[in-house]
């Protein structure tokens, strides 16, 4: 930041040897100078090619946005298939925990299973004596 | 001064400039507008008539062959000036290098033979301004040459020159105040 002085030193640009010189700062061109210039100018200029700018049609500037929102549209899509079929999984859940009490049948898996997995806790003789017997091993 | 046969509006010339069939006619009316000011300019930095001629050339034949690449994101003068300043600093550059000078601020040897310049008509206060001016660092004489002889504003030369208003302002104050040194000293 400027002091004070020195702005307000700005604000008075003009100095008195300035002034006093005026703005001619006394160079001169020959005659007919600008206008010979130009002409000789356009004389010599090479040739150039130029690239026009094609304006966009309508289509291709609104096109990122469609794809945009076709995206978004297939995602939210994907999402409402997903959430459907989870549902259906759940409700399925849920409608065999409501079923009535176990068959004969299905009690009679559950026990073999659950010997199935018993027997892993046993030793080496245990389990030789549980494959011969055909006796409870939840003793 | 003789009237234009062209009427200069440079919002159709930028347009005029992007299509291949009316580029050179609408570049003949930038040259026309723009001749005398960009001359002024690059003659104040090189200070000999035939060398501001040949810049002044160099900087059209540049603007034209790159011309493509003018957009209209910025306008079309500062395009030119600043292209204008650049070829002047490069002439200047060369000429110090052909004349075994070191490639530092100073100027002084533009001014050596201006009493002999065909086209310098000024007197001897008007010498003394131009060997005062040559003694500035580049940017400081280029923003007292636009200050003061062409009254540019400060917001213009800020984007020519692409530095802040305030230092631009600061730039000047101190250019006017090393010319009054020197006045003094050589009194």
């Amino acid at each position: 930041m400027l002091p004070v002085s020195q702005i307000d030193a700005m604000k008075q640009e003009e100095s008195p040897i300035l002034k006093k010189l005026g703005k001619d700062a006394g160079f001169e061109v020959p005659e007919h100078y600008f206008a010979d210039f130009s002409k000789n100018l356009m004389d010599s200029l090479p040739e150039v090619t130029i690239t026009e700018e094609v304006k966009p049609s309508r289509w291709v500037r609104i096109r990122p946005y469609v794809y945009m929102a076709a995206m978004f549209a297939g995602v939210w899509c994907m999402m409402k298939v997903f959430t459907g079929f989870g549902g259906d999984q759940k409700k399925a859940i849920k409608t065999e925990m409501r079923a009535d009490s176990p068959t004969s049948g299905d009690k009679a898996i559950m026990q073999d299973n659950r010997r199935i997995n018993d027997n892993a806790m046993l030793n080496y003789q245990d389990s030789i004596n549980a494959g011969t017997q055909k006796t409870d091993i939840n003793r | 001064m003789a009237k234009s046969k062209y009427t200069y509006d440079e919002e159709d010339v930028v347009e005029q400039l992007h299509h291949q069939e009316t580029a050179r006619s609408a570049f003949a009316k930038v040259v026309e507008h723009y001749t005398q000011p960009l001359y002024w300019q690059i003659r104040r930095m090189v200070i000999d008539h035939d060398d501001a001629n040949d810049v002044l050339q160099n900087t059209f034949i540049k603007a034209w062959t790159s011309i493509d690449n003018f957009r209209g994101d910025a306008k079309l003068s500062t395009w030119l000036y600043k292209i204008a300043i650049n070829e002047s600093i490069t002439f200047i550059n060369k000429k110090k290098v052909q004349n075994n000078i070191a490639l530092t601020d100073d100027n002084a040897f533009l001014v050596n033979n201006l009493e002999a310049d065909e086209y310098f008509n000024g007197d001897e206060a008007q010498i003394k301004l131009q060997k005062a001016i040559a003694t500035l660092p580049e940017k400081q004489r280029m923003v007292f040459n636009m200050r003061y002889y062409d009254e540019m504003k400060y917001e213009d030369m800020s984007e020519i020159l692409g530095t802040s208003v305030g230092a631009l302002k600061a730039s000047y104050h101190h250019a006017i105040k090393k010319i009054e040194s020197f006045f003094s000293e050589t009194d």
